[in-house]
């Protein structure tokens, strides 16, 4: 008989556990968020022409301005541009230098000798902007839901973020791209850097970081 | 397409036996399941292996002391968060990657049970059919991509249920494969997914 009610009382107990973990399980998120912190949002693409074969590169020219690139005027995204600061551009162009000469390219300083051009042309860009959007959720009721064939309106909300996006272009001055002329050439390589603008406390380390993994993730780029 | 007869002929022969149902024929078997999974295959390389999230509820009614039939709904979350680096054509894209796949299978059953006394362990294995619903969400970046399939599903299934007085412990193994249907999110033609769903369950039954 003791044993009988050790059993039920065990039964209970686990009862109790399954349920709370079911509680658990199907209360949490069908989409799992993991804490996601602003710089888990960065994106970092690089491509390159595999046509080419970027050991026979050696010097390279880079204009000392990061370009910023303004959005669609007119179009759907018209207004969306975000005026970038240029409180770290001196940074970047150095560190971009730094990533190239340890690759093994050497900087040739402007003018450009069109005559006799440096291998490649690396251009910095940046562009930003803001995306809007909505979102609407039910407030909770629980017992008589929709019983009477009526609910509560949704409550409706905005919100906005701000993305930026720094690309490195390296262009091969000598390889004019087909069907577009004389005076445009092939991109041999190109990264893009995207992220949340003002997420973080130290923006300049973040970018020293997303920069280092372009390289990173383009050995081919290696002249040595 | 195989596959799809055997456990259709298992599950007709499980309902043609139920002629022969003798004093348990009434009885009913309600099942509610913790039921976390482990991804295998191209499921396993989006989602990641072991995900902690999932419940089954399964319904069985008895033909006779060793055959069911019945019908499950479950419902599994498989997630992980990875940082690995994803080739692209001529390139590479990194940054944090959040994968998930929500299943939700519905699916017919038929039960063999290997004991026919109810004092005991009884042994069990399962046979199901039926269609899973799976979600599919890969957030890179700021950017989300999401598709969504209905899979034709086969699961067999082997388990226990443990005699504990007024309610029972269940604790099993369901093999699910859910039959290719459209595309994956990550574009590939192939969306077949398959994942073994484990259950910890407490079974009421009734007369």
């Amino acid at each position: 008989m003791h044993q009988r009610h050790a059993g039920r009382r065990g039964i209970r107990i686990l009862s109790m556990a399954l349920m709370a973990a079911l509680a658990v399980g199907v209360l949490s998120s069908c989409y799992p968020d993991y804490n996601l912190s602003p710089t888990d949002y960065d994106v970092v693409l690089t491509k390159y022409d595999p046509s080419t074969n970027f050991v026979t590169y050696g010097t390279y020219a880079m204009p000392d301005t990061i370009v910023h690139l303004s959005a669609d005027t007119t179009g759907p995204n018209a207004g969306t541009d975000v005026r970038l600061s240029r409180k770290y551009d001196k940074e970047i162009i150095a560190r971009v230098k730094q990533e190239m000469s340890d690759l093994g390219y050497s900087l040739v300083p402007g003018p450009i000798d069109t005559t006799n051009p440096p291998t490649v042309v690396v251009v910095l860009t940046a562009t930003a902007s803001t995306t809007l959007y909505s979102y609407y959720y039910y407030p909770y009721y629980g017992y008589g839901w929709g019983y009477w064939g009526w609910y509560y309106p949704p409550y409706v909300s905005y919100g906005s973020y701000s993305t930026g996006t720094f690309m490195m272009t390296m262009i091969d001055p000598r390889k004019p791209a087909s069907g577009l002329g004389a005076k445009v050439f092939t991109t041999v390589w190109f990264a893009g850097l995207n992220g949340l603008l003002n997420a973080t406390s130290a923006p300049l380390d973040r970018l020293y970081e997303r920069i280092d993994q372009a390289f990173e993730q383009s050995p081919y780029l290696n002249t040595k | 397409m195989n596959t799809f007869r055997f456990f259709t002929v298992l599950l007709v022969l499980a309902f043609l036996t139920g002629g022969e149902a003798v004093s348990q024929a009434n009885k009913t078997m309600t099942t509610l399941s913790y039921s976390p999974s482990l991804a295998l295959g191209t499921t396993s390389d989006f989602a990641g292996d072991f995900h902690w999230r999932g419940v089954t509820f399964e319904a069985r009614r008895f033909l006779d002391r060793q055959l069911s039939v019945g019908f499950l709904a479950g419902w599994q979350v498989l997630s992980q968060k990875t940082e690995e680096p994803l080739s692209v054509p001529n390139g590479t894209l990194s940054g944090t990657q959040v994968r998930t796949m929500n299943t939700f299978p519905f699916m017919l059953t038929g039960s063999y049970y290997f004991s026919k006394s109810e004092q005991e362990v009884r042994p069990y294995l399962t046979a199901a059919v039926g269609m899973t619903y799976i979600d599919q969400r890969w957030d890179v970046g700021v950017v989300s991509f999401g598709t969504y399939n209905w899979h034709f599903t086969a699961a067999p299934e082997f388990g226990v249920i443990i005699p504990a007085g007024d309610v029972d412990v269940l604790i099993a193994a369901m093999y699910n494969y859910a039959f290719d249907s459209g595309e994956t999110v990550w574009g590939a033609d192939d969306n077949t997914q398959q994942y073994v769903a484990f259950k910890l369950g407490l079974v009421w039954s009734r007369f």
